[in-house]
């Protein structure tokens, strides 16, 4: 047990270092989370910033206009200033701004066909803002050709655009509410394999250093052993990141947390952690490079995150890279997020392809021993 | 007579430390004196062992370039991802539906299999199975008629999915009262082909946005505002070779007659340049292999990231400074902190995110990395090159902060133990 | 005689533990100057106090008769340091190392590149020019090391421990080196923990222990200060037991060991022991194969001080 004892001491000597990656980890999470959710399944929540500057008097039509865009919409007062109004697109203060030329009333109604010019943002709010801004000018278009008077034209438009169907949401799926917890496990990706591999890579490194100078002391363990005390010592560590993490977790969603979804995001990133600290293992053995660990650590952990759809939610992504993708356990991990944030109903039918892919994240641990394990007996047959 | 053919007055000298009278021109001696300065013989001298050390070059040079191709994959996509794939959905065939021919008939003109298929429909006759359906996730709505004539729509989600439906029925109601009250109002409309209008789509809006950033293109300035402050690696080189406890040469430069500051500031140097250089090979990446569009301004683009190189270079060497620590935790500051700085320039997370970390808290906007990146970002999308100087201004701004602070801490150091 | 180095009371602690202790010295011009002691004694302490790297917290030291500051240009432009770890640079050749570390010192291009090449040839490393670290044996790397901490022809060596782990090949070398700067009019602060090396080279030696001085003076005035006067051993051909009882009895005998058949017989000073002990054999009628008698070694005059052996401590 000297070899386990050891390796503590070497992360004692590193705590700061190792509290301070964690921390990070967990505040970028917290961060991540009061953002509030992007996901696409909350695509109507959020309304669009639009910005109207009308350089026309306040007619009958686009006093109508202005009210349904406030209707479908969040408005943002802006300067007639384009500084100041690129700027606001810059920073995504707001996504669509809308010029309204002079004396376009008039001309509209002349049929001389103006165009309202715009700038918009590349995002899809901005898109969809596009969509219904030409939904009522073509309504309008259309009356005004066919001879009504302003305010007809607004009101005939108002009580078209009344008719609505009704969407009815139906066994609500939890996404709401699950939302938060989500991005802060699907951040936990990202944060578990660059802690798992920077700081097994470090203190493995220091240990080896140690290793060659007291070589007489330590050759009598078989090389088997110490490397399986290592692996432990990794282990518990690791494990000791985790429960810090979901204890995070449970204070600052703790009804979200306390349901069967919440326990099913635990058991999967606990196994995802055991098997992301075999990779930091794996790793560890086959570098033993310094400047190449930094390197190793953000290629391994940011790389896997972006093509697992840590970041870039897994819909967006290209079909091949996600195959690519489908041979490493981020994928996984990420699946069986995504697939636990929705579940609605607990039997064993619903869970089944959640316990499918955490086995398979399983899977992977196993496999990344057992390459370890080969790696240490050609070691030792070099030696 | 040596290589360069020139009598060297010294062989003839006694070796006894004899010193050369410089200042007096010895009769057979045609010795050009060849003086190099303190600065120029460490410069050189350190930027050959930079260019030697191929594993540091090697991974600080592959680490931004296979991120870079990660984003190409990853998000090639997503330009075409306009194009949907048709959404799901099942609609409840009962005595409503036949009523309204016409719901039925756009229905399925959207569902027929061509390039404009906006529905992948299934007709079921009762709703039990829409609802199972609908729980499993084969579809993503289903649309029932009432016996009133009116159409609902029911879902599980709110997403994107759900829009469209809601879009298009919405649609269909809104062009069917609109074609309903334009021919009460003047059945003219008929013959005059003004109802025509109704089918058609026009764009009444002018794009004057100018420059949209394809969404993959602001990764790759993440991805190079993140490898410029790696350059701190080179930083912290530079630090090595003068803080004794941090490498065996240094303790030989500090009983050395050399300046301390000159020491460092030849090192930070020679960083700087392999840094820069770097830097620009990852742009050619960019630009010629993955072919990002990254801008059409060449030269701002090379001044920024000029800065941007001088700014992670800095940061290495304040870093390096500023504390006693081991290497290994100061690497790994290097590391986390660059981290947290990339997380805040939009790289890890939709993009949407940066912006709302911006709102939520404004000082975030000045971390350096998230300063190149939207440095890069002005540049490409503003008219005016007003933003991007103010970018490129913080920039250097911020590396002048580090020399600064690096200055202060520089102060003659001894050491309790080495 | 100039001193060119003069210690005082110089105390240095790592926290709690007391490095060096009120230690005193002084180093004369032109001189080879031995600090010997075991391991652990403060011996890499004083040379990095003396060289302004550590802090200490009472002393007084001067080199060239001034206080060692950061920025004594003129004083550090006339020394040279070999530290016992071996720092060059992995990526440049011998050459371009020898080449760097001498142009911190000389500027001129035509000067450097001859003192380069003579402190190649002065380490006998004219064959290994163009190799780089990682190519070189333990000893090569050493004389590399030194190489490049003398290749300015300092005034002022100090060389701390400069031969541990090298083979005996280069060790020669190494010292002969040594030898030759001196003779060049260097003046040599050489540490270390091998007594033999010490004996070989230096004038006049500080033995330390625990960051105490615990003797000073030249070879002969050390081993004239301790009682011991000489060390004879003879190797009988049987019976060693009984005679050692009475080798221990006799005139002048400090003290006598046995190993198997051989005794070592410490004696205190005096003339003719050796034939004294002859004529004893003889008189008892005691075979013997061998006798030869020793004077003193460093390594007896630090075991009589401190009770201890200077190696494997």
């Amino acid at each position: 047990m000297t070899v386990f004892k050891n390796y503590f001491k070497i992360v004692a000597r590193y705590k700061w270092l190792i509290l301070l990656y964690t921390g990070i980890c967990i505040g970028i999470s917290i961060l991540n989370m009061s953002s509030g959710g992007n996901a696409p399944e909350q695509f109507m929540e959020n309304k669009p910033n639009i910005a109207i500057i009308n350089n026309d008097e306040e007619t009958v039509l686009i006093k109508g206009f202005t009210q349904y865009i406030t209707e479908k919409s969040e408005i943002v007062e802006l300067e007639n200033n384009e500084e100041k109004i690129q700027d606001a697109l810059f920073y995504r203060e707001v996504d669509y701004v809308l010029y309204i030329p002079e004396n376009y009333t008039q001309d509209f109604i002349n049929k001389k066909e103006p165009q309202i010019e715009i700038k918009k943002t590349a995002e899809g709010s901005a898109q969809y803002t596009q969509m219904m801004v030409n939904k009522y000018i073509k309504l309008a278009d259309i009356y005004n050709r066919a001879g009504m008077n302003e305010q007809k034209i607004v009101d005939s438009i108002k009580s078209d655009l009344e008719k609505q169907v009704d969407i009815v949401i139906e066994n609500e799926s939890n996404t709401k509410s699950m939302a938060i917890p989500s991005l802060y496990y699907n951040f936990a990706n990202y944060s578990f394999l660059a802690i798992s591999i920077y700081i097994i890579a470090i203190v493995m490194s220091v240990f080896n250093n140690q290793m060659i100078k007291k070589k007489n002391s330590i050759c009598k363990m078989p090389y088997k052993k110490i490397s399986n005390q290592l692996f432990l010592g990794n282990v518990i560590l690791i494990l000791g990141v985790w429960v810090v993490y979901v204890l995070i977790s449970l204070i600052l969603c703790k009804e979200a947390m306390l349901t069967m979804n919440g326990l099913l995001l635990m058991l999967n990133s606990f196994i995802f952690i055991i098997t992301a600290a075999s990779i930091g293992f794996l790793v560890s053995s086959l570098v033993k490079n310094k400047d190449a660990i930094s390197g190793i650590v953000n290629v391994v952990a940011l790389g896997l995150s972006f093509i697992s759809g840590c970041f870039a939610p897994q819909q967006w992504l290209n079909s091949t890279v996600l195959t690519v993708a489908k041979f490493f356990p981020s994928y996984w991990y990420i699946k069986a997020n995504t697939e636990i944030i929705e579940l609605t109903s607990y039997g064993f039918e619903d869970i089944k392809s959640i316990l499918t892919s955490i086995s398979i994240i399983f899977g992977f641990g196993v496999l990344y021993v057992f390459i370890i394990g080969i790696i240490n007996k050609i070691k030792l047959h070099k030696k | 007579m040596d290589k360069r053919g020139r009598f060297c007055f010294v062989q003839v000298a006694n070796l006894k430390n004899i010193k050369m009278d410089k200042t007096e021109p010895s009769p057979f001696v045609q010795v050009r004196e060849r003086k190099e300065s303190m600065l120029g013989h460490v410069l050189k001298n350190k930027l050959n062992v930079l260019l030697r050390s191929k594993s540091l070059i090697f991974w600080t040079l592959i680490f931004p370039i296979i991120m870079s191709t990660f984003f190409k994959l990853a998000l090639s996509n997503i330009a075409t991802a306009e194009e949907f794939d048709p959404v799901k959905i099942a609609v409840i065939q009962n005595v409503a539906l036949d009523n309204e021919q016409n719901l039925k008939t756009v229905i399925g003109e959207l569902s027929t299999e061509n390039e404009n298929q906006v529905f992948e429909t299934t007709y079921i006759d009762n709703e039990e199975k829409a609802k199972e359906m609908l729980k499993n996730d084969d579809i993503s709505g289903y649309i029932i008629m009432d016996e009133n004539g009116k159409a609902d729509v029911r879902v599980k989600d709110n997403g994107i999915q759900q829009t469209i439906i809601k879009y298009v029925i919405d649609e269909y109601y809104q062009t069917a009262s609109a074609a309903t009250q334009i021919i009460n109002f003047n059945p003219q409309v008929i013959y005059d082909g003004t109802i025509q209008l109704l089918e058609e789509s026009k764009e009444y809006v002018k794009d004057k946005t100018g420059n949209n950033l394809d969404y993959c293109v602001n990764y790759y300035y993440t991805a190079i505002a993140m490898a410029c402050i790696y350059g701190g690696l080179f930083g912290l080189e530079a630090v090595k070779e003068t803080e004794a406890n941090l490498s065996k040469r240094a303790a030989r430069v500090s009983v050395a007659p050399v300046h301390k500051l000159k020491m460092l500031f030849a090192n930070v140097t020679a960083g700087f340049i392999i840094q820069y250089i770097e830097i620009l090979i990852l742009l050619a990446y960019i630009v010629f292999v993955l072919k990002g569009n990254l801008t059409n301004n060449v030269p701002w683009i090379l001044l920024l990231s000029l800065a941007g190189s001088f700014a992670g270079t800095t940061f290495g060497l304040f870093i390096g400074i500023s504390n006693k620590k081991d290497e290994n935790t100061k690497v790994g500051m290097l590391i986390a902190i660059t981290m947290v700085c990339s997380f805040f320039a939009g790289m890890m997370g939709a993009p949407q995110m940066k912006y709302q970390m911006e709102k939520l808290i404004p000082v975030v906007k000045y971390n350096p990395v998230s300063l190149i990146t939207d440095g890069f970002h002005a540049l490409y999308s503003y008219i005016t090159l007003d933003m991007y100087f103010e970018k490129l201004i913080s920039v250097i701004i911020f590396s002048i902060i580090m020399i600064a602070l690096s200055y202060i801490f520089i102060r003659r150091k001894k050491y309790d133990s080495i | 005689m100039e001193k060119i180095i003069e210690v005082e009371n110089l105390t240095k602690s790592y926290g709690k533990f007391k490095a060096l202790d009120n230690l005193s010295l002084y180093v004369e011009k032109g001189r080879i100057f031995g600090l010997l002691g075991p391991n652990g004694s403060g011996k890499s302490t004083t040379i990095n106090c003396l060289l302004s790297l550590l802090n200490y917290e009472k002393g007084t030291i001067k080199l060239f008769g001034k206080e060692l500051t950061p920025e004594s240009y003129d004083i550090k432009a006339k020394i040279g340091v070999v530290f016992q770890d071996v720092a060059v640079f992995e990526e440049l050749t011998v050459y371009e190392n020898i080449n760097y570390f001498c142009g911190l010192y000389i500027k001129d291009k035509a000067t450097r590149e001859k003192y380069v090449e003579d402190a190649i040839k002065l380490t006998g490393l004219e064959e290994f020019k163009k190799f780089r670290p990682k190519q070189l044996s333990g000893g090569l790397l050493r004389r590399l090391n030194i190489a490049c901490g003398i290749a300015h022809k300092p005034e002022l060596i100090f060389l701390d421990e400069p031969t541990v782990a090298v083979d005996p090949q280069s060790r020669n070398a190494i010292l002969e080196g040594i030898k030759e700067l001196n003779k060049n009019g260097a003046t040599i602060v050489y540490t270390t923990h091998y007594m033999e090396e010490v004996e070989q080279l230096c004038n006049r030696i500080v033995i330390i222990d625990k960051g105490k001085m615990i003797a000073a003076g030249t070879k002969e005035e050390l081993k004239q200060s301790i009682s011991m006067g000489e060390k004879i051993t003879i190797e009988l051909s049987e019976n060693a037991n009984v005679v050692l009882e009475q080798v221990k009895k006799l005139q002048d005998v400090i003290e006598a060991k046995q190993e198997d058949n051989t005794l070592f017989i410490t004696y205190k000073k005096g003339e003719e022991h050796l034939e004294k002990l002859i004529n004893f054999m003889k008189e008892n009628s005691i075979k013997y194969l061998k006798i030869f008698s020793e004077l003193p070694s460093l390594n007896d005059v630090f075991l009589e001080l401190t009770g201890k052996e200077l190696r494997d401590n």
